[in-house]
């Protein structure tokens, strides 16, 4: 029984647990979820470490289905009240400065019909209309 | 202790008067800017905000502005009914034919001048310049109840056909696309009694196919930016060209993409 508990004491102080166990392979800014429904398109960004009131977050929406998301990373925070230098010995997450994030939906939509929403957990989510413009989805809509 | 305390307002019911018991503090309208808490107005002198549920007549919907009163006598228990124009199509859940009453509707006609002349005045009003274009402006009197006389000045949005009862409330929802909040009703006479709330259920049918008739789903512009512009609200705001999109415009984007949203996604 002690001997379970040296193991635990001598496991490294970083846990990770869920999805973040398996691995940084891509970049920890920027991963994309895509949903498809019958009329509309979800997306989903994952932007940790981007601060809501400080980060400048926009993006931008073009007919076509192609999405740029723009901002700012913020540094550590603790920085502004310490004069100490720090050199990153290990620098995994996204470093400060502004980034974007592009990638293409699958198809046309409506850039004004979107309904944006960037979460408390940092995820940006997204909801856009696909265009009308396209004869796909003359059902409901026929074209006049 | 129990019996004194019935004769204390409940704190957590700072507007509790005497002229409205029985309201349940789910239908109280939002804050009022006008009013302090705790205060409360004479439904013998200014139009008091009686309840949707309150059942004879329409004297709910009250605005917060003192009304004319020079009409009031003429038009106090009158069996008509002040009918808007035509002009406008009014939503399913305007004050028509409800509780009963629809017949009292019929007989504007019977009505004396008083009735001309406040269908007349139900016409567009004059237009305030913060409203947007499209919006419609009525001027209804109130025909029954103990504020008839009593005009209440309605504003309707030409997308939605939603109806707000005052500036706040159309300001509100230009500036957030949102309603204004409000407790449910707990009595399952919900919402139904006010315009402002979002179309549902039956409405939101008909709506499917009317509303969105201005709405030009063709002619897509190539791109849009949006911009978290207020991340306390989680409030985005679309630019064209770094042009800022108007509120209204914006407005009828939202419109359009909750009609979608209700129909198909």
């Amino acid at each position: 029984m002690e001997g379970h508990g040296d193991q635990t004491m001598l496991k490294p102080s970083v846990i990770l647990t869920g999805t973040a166990k398996e691995g940084s392979s891509g970049p920890p800014i920027g991963l994309v979820d895509i949903g498809v429904s019958e009329g509309a398109y979800l997306f989903r960004v994952a932007l940790p470490g981007v601060r809501k009131d400080r980060s400048k977050v926009k993006f931008e929406i073009k007919s076509d289905g192609k999405v740029q998301i723009e901002g700012v990373m913020t540094g550590p925070g603790f920085l502004k009240e310490s004069s100490a230098m720090y050199q990153m010995k290990v620098q995994q997450l996204c470093p400060p400065g502004p980034f974007t994030v592009s990638f293409k939906l699958p198809g046309p939509v409506d850039p004004r019909l979107s309904s944006p929403s960037f979460r408390p957990d940092g995820i940006l989510e997204v909801v856009v209309m696909k265009s009308r413009a396209q004869p796909t989805v003359a059902d409901s809509h026929p074209p006049l | 202790m129990s019996a004194s305390g019935t004769s204390f307002p409940d704190p957590d019911w700072p507007r509790q008067d005497p002229t409205r018991p029985e309201l349940p503090f789910s239908h109280h309208l939002p804050p009022d800017p006008l009013l302090d808490a705790g205060s409360f107005i004479d439904s013998s002198t200014v139009p008091s905000r009686t309840l949707p549920s309150s059942p004879p007549n329409h004297a709910r919907d009250l605005d917060r502005t003192p009304r004319k009163k020079s009409d009031t006598s003429s038009t106090r228990r009158s069996p008509f009914r002040a009918q808007p124009l035509n002009s406008y199509n009014l939503p399913s859940d305007s004050p028509a034919p409800r509780n009963g009453d629809s017949p009292a509707s019929k007989k504007v006609s019977a009505s004396t001048s008083r009735g001309t002349d406040a269908s007349s005045k139900s016409a567009l009003s004059e237009r305030p310049n913060w409203l947007p274009p499209g919006w419609v402006v009525e001027d209804r009197v109130r025909s029954s109840g103990a504020t008839a006389g009593t005009v209440d000045k309605y504003y309707f949005d030409p997308v939605s056909n939603r109806r707000f009862r005052s500036k706040i409330e159309v300001l509100y929802f230009l500036e957030t696309g949102t309603l204004r909040k409000r407790k449910k009703s707990l009595d399952g006479n919900p919402t139904s009694t006010d315009g402002s709330e979002e179309p549902k259920s039956k409405k939101s049918s008909s709506n499917t196919k009317t509303a969105p008739l201005d709405f030009d789903f063709f002619n897509v512009p190539e791109r849009v930016e949006w911009v978290l512009t207020d991340p306390s609200k989680d409030a985005w705001t679309p630019f064209i060209d770094k042009e800022k999109v108007p509120e209204y415009t914006k407005r009828e984007w939202v419109g359009a993409f909750q009609l979608l949203g209700r129909s198909k996604v």
